[in-house]
């Protein structure tokens, strides 16, 4: 399951970041690693993309990138 | 050498050794290692005394990132901005202009003194430059309340919001959510300003965006043209106003969407592209000693780099529209005509006119600039007070002349006379005045059409012909490089009353010379207009926000090849299929709609892996 | 007397500009970044008869070079070689702002950590101690409030302190003598250096070894850094390497 999969108000955790480049490089910046909880706060009006919390703060992230992110539902 | 390939060869064999055992990238581990010693730190230092929630800034988000308050606080915000910015900005102006018009006025004064028909060309050269530099500095209100306005979006946190929100709409185009502002300023409704457009560009992270929106925001429609708009809609579609109004707005927004596309999709494609990944942060309370700063720092640094380039390209402008000049024959007919007016209206006022002796040879030009000044200081003062001001200065400077412009109304030893000879002299210089401005006109219409720019617009007749430009059309259009509103000012000259019909409005007086136009002709015209290239002070923010005089020149370049082949389609298709001016702008809408849908479903490369 | 650069570093929304502010006052100047329209500003300060010039580095989550930012801010401190860097850190996201503090120290410049929105931090219920972190870190740690103006004189005191090399290195480990900015911590020898563990060390330290028998590496670039960043397949690092 990956994160895009994941409904707002549900929490997971990160399993995996399967993203190469730029964006796994600055996905893992912002602190997204395996073991870290991640809280989905809401959608943007046209559903993309999502606003979400993680250690603490807020980080609005495309369905694209989010697709890229293993997770499991808590 | 040896030894730096040896290195590299080591690292790259110990990346391939890590792989296969562990199966992910080092720089994983390398990330994962440094937030654990993170999080033990914290763990160390820092107690938790309580559990946090983000009541504050979670609240605000609850209504300003809500799926349908979101847009609507989102569109009052843009409003703000536009209101406060461009209009408000504006009306600031008109307090500021005065201040400019001192400087321009000092400038005038110690250069040499105009003549009766044709001023000196230090003094033409000159003032040239130093209008173009005024018409930049023009801007500054605007600049200021603009880059303040842009701090406190900033400061506050609400920038992040307004790409969230936005994203999804923009993204398919090759665009960020953060490249709506700019658009909006420039004139998405028609009315804006590319200048701080394009200089608000500067918050958006995503290089190919920004790119993309710079070449994009010339594109939309600035206040400058819209007087073009009004004259030919008048001219050819005044039962439609609205209608054609809403095409003009919005038919700039769906090509600038394929152009961005297109471009994000060709040109761009190697542009450094940011992964869409945004820190929502906690509101602040901007400061107000932070966002006067910012603004003033950045506005003075505009000014400061826009003065020294604007110089050079505005000398190059007007010498273009100036040069060569009337050749020498037509100087002298000209001479010949201005002395043929004076002898008569020496003719006219008698010898025996005591007022004779003080205006003859040079004297004459004197009195001209007196009256043209006088005439000029009476309409800047409003108040009573103001106009008793000016006449106590004039009467000073020459109390003769007064006389004259008073129209030989003045006091005498406290009491009121009627000067006869005064009138009189008032009278003819009318008359004369009238035939100098004429000849002057004439002089500066047939500089224009004589100079590089008129050869260039006669030149391109066979070929803008099939947009329906003729050559006086593209003398217009080309004039309107160096400021859009030139055009409407140019066309004015162009097409010149009549003596004795003065007062018939410009639209009429093109009517009678074209009278083969048609609602296309003035479609294809409209359309050009919506395309047109990037004014000076536009260019010049291109350069600086793209960091590249390379993309200041595209700027200037692809605009006129995309309005030519819009005007030459419209206008061609348009009498091929034999369209009416209406139903052949249905058919451009409906067409470029289709083909902007159809490259917004391309998919254009996300993120640029690799670079070098 | 010399003229002490200090280029100063943060994440975004760290508060940087206000501590930025707060040392220099109206002593400002602004420009670009060479070739870039990226802004770089520049202050002024004077204490204790030094005169303190402070660059500012755009902020960054990361000293990758996979952003023109990111990369502007990394090849000051390495070609530029700035005196000390300030960190500014948001209190309130300590965990995310270490991670960069990380790789600022990993360049081998001496480090000054303002610890900055502290009210914000207690307000969220976070009581952070100053004195733990400093001595974790090797490196002066002072608590600031951006805002109100508090702080900025410790500020001053730590990086004149850290450029007399009478503190803390990360990366160095000189010992620390009493500047007053933050009495009380331990004045044991050492540096503090991110462990990357038992599949990471055994590469990097031969890597290290090997950068720090090269005489032109050695001189120009921090090894540690150099080794970490190749390693990650870092383009910017690797060009490093080929242009010597």
């Amino acid at each position: 399951m990956t994160l895009d999969d994941i409904k707002p108000g549900q929490e997971c955790r990160i399993v995996d970041v399967n993203l190469d480049g730029a964006t796994g490089q600055r996905l893992m910046d912002m602190g997204f690693m395996p073991g870290t909880k991640i809280k989905i706060v809401r959608n943007a009006p046209l559903v993309d993309p999502i606003d979400l919390v993680l250690r603490g703060y807020h980080v609005s992230i495309r369905h694209q990138e989010a697709k890229g992110v293993e997770v499991e539902e808590l | 050498m040896e030894v730096e390939k040896n290195i590299l060869e080591h690292v790259n064999s110990e990346r391939e050794r890590f792989f296969s055992r562990h199966e992910k990238a080092p720089e994983k581990v390398v990330a994962q290692k440094r937030y654990q010693v993170a999080e033990r730190i914290v763990e160390l230092a820092v107690k938790r005394e309580k559990e946090f929630f983000r009541t504050f800034t979670d609240k605000i988000d609850q209504v300003v990132c809500h799926r349908f308050l979101g847009p609507v606080i989102l569109l009052g915000v843009i409003y703000l901005f536009y209101e406060l910015s461009i209009v408000q900005g504006y009306k600031i102006t008109a307090y500021t202009w005065p201040l400019l018009a001192v400087f321009r006025d000092f400038i005038a004064s110690v250069l040499p003194s105009p003549g009766f028909v044709f001023d000196p060309l230090l003094r033409t050269i000159t003032l040239g430059v130093v209008d173009g530099i005024v018409a930049v500095l023009n801007y500054i209100p605007i600049f200021i309340i603009l880059f303040a306005l842009i701090a406190i979006m900033e400061d506050s946190g609400y920038m992040a919001r307004v790409a969230f929100l936005l994203d999804r709409v923009f993204r398919y185009y090759g665009l960020h959510g953060q490249s709506a502002l700019p658009m909006i300023l420039s004139g998405v409704f028609v009315g804006g300003c590319a200048i701080p457009g394009v200089m608000a560009c500067r918050t958006i992270k995503d290089e190919r965006a920004k790119l993309a929106t710079i070449l994009i925001c010339p594109l939309m429609n600035c206040l400058a043209k819209i007087p073009l708009y009004i004259l030919l809609v008048g001219m050819f579609f005044s039962a439609y106003k609205g209608i054609i109004m809403f095409f003009i707005s919005t038919i700039t927004i769906i090509i600038a969407l394929a152009v961005s596309k297109i471009l994000s999709l060709t040109l761009l494609r190697k542009t450094e592209t940011a992964p869409f990944v945004l820190e929502m942060p906690v509101y602040h309370l901007p400061t107000v000693q932070g966002v006067l700063r910012r603004c003033l720092e950045r506005t003075w640094l505009f000014v400061k780099k826009i003065i020294t380039i604007v110089v050079v390209v505005v000398l190059i402008v007007y010498l273009l529209m100036t040069f060569p000049g009337i050749g020498k024959d037509r100087r002298v007919y000209y001479e010949k005509q201005t002395n043929h007016q004076i002898q008569a209206f020496f003719d006219k006022i008698g010898k025996d006119n005591p007022y004779v002796k003080l205006l003859e040879g040079s004297k004459l030009t004197e009195f001209a600039i007196y009256r043209d000044d006088y005439k000029k200081a009476r309409m800047g003062a409003g108040s009573k007070d103001a106009k008793k001001a000016v006449n106590e200065k004039f009467s000073e400077r020459n109390g003769e002349f007064f006389k004259i412009v008073k129209r030989g109304k003045y006091k005498l030893d406290g009491k009121m006379v009627k000067d006869k000879y005064a009138l009189k002299v008032n009278k003819a210089y009318k008359k004369l005045n009238r035939e100098r401005n004429r000849i002057k006109r004439d002089i500066k219409e047939e500089t224009i059409i004589g100079s590089i720019m008129g050869r260039i617009g006669r030149s391109l007749e066979p070929v803008t012909k099939y947009a329906g430009f003729n050559w006086r059309i593209n003398i217009g259009l080309i004039s309107a490089f160096a400021a859009k509103e030139n055009s409407v000012a140019t066309l004015g000259s162009i097409y010149q009353s009549p003596p004795g019909e003065e007062k018939k409005a410009l639209g009429d007086r093109m009517k009678e010379k074209e009278k083969d136009w048609t609602p296309l002709h003035a479609l294809a015209i409209i359309l050009f207009m919506t395309m047109y290239p990037p004014c000076i002070p536009t260019l010049l923010m291109v350069k600086l926000e793209s960091g590249s005089t390379k993309w200041a020149l595209f700027a200037t370049f692809y605009p006129i090849v995309l309005g030519s082949a819009i005007a030459v389609l419209v206008f061609t298709g348009g009498n091929l299929l034999g369209l009416s001016g209406m139903q052949a702008m249905v058919a451009f809408y409906v067409f470029a709609l289709i083909v902007t849908v159809a490259l917004g479903l391309i998919k254009s490369k996300e993120v640029s892996e690799e670079f070098t | 007397m010399k003229e002490i650069i200090v280029a100063v570093a943060g994440q975004p929304n760290s508060g940087k500009s206000t501590i930025f502010n707060m040392l220099t006052g109206a002593r400002q100047h602004v420009a670009n970044y060479p070739g870039v329209t990226v802004e770089k500003r520049t202050g002024k300060y004077s204490y204790k008869g030094n005169t303190v010039t402070l660059v500012d580095l755009p902020g960054t989550y990361s000293l990758t070079s996979y952003s023109q930012e990111e990369r502007i801010a990394r090849d000051f401190l390495l070609h530029e070689k700035p005196a000390v860097v300030l960190d500014i850190v948001d209190a309130a996201n300590l965990e995310r702002n270490l991670y960069l503090t990380f790789q600022l120290g990993e360049m081998g410049i001496p480090l000054v950590v303002a610890l900055n929105m502290m009210d914000v931090a207690e307000t969220r219920g976070l009581k952070i101690d100053t004195f733990k972190l400093s001595e974790l870190l090797r490196a002066t740690v002072v608590a600031t409030v951006g805002k109100k103006g508090k702080g900025g004189n410790e500020l001053k005191e730590a990086i004149l302190n850290t450029y007399k090399g009478g503190h803390f290195r990360m990366g160095y480990g000189d010992a620390c003598e009493s500047c007053g900015a933050c009495p009380g911590i331990s004045r044991e020898k050492g540096s503090f250096r991110v462990d990357y563990g038992e599949k990471l060390e055994p590469i990097l330290k031969p890597l290290e070894k090997m950068l720090s028998e090269d005489p032109k590496i050695s001189v120009r670039y921090p090894v540690r850094w150099l080794a970490i960043k190749l390693i990650e397949n870092d383009s910017e690092a690797h060009r490093l390497i080929e242009v010597l």
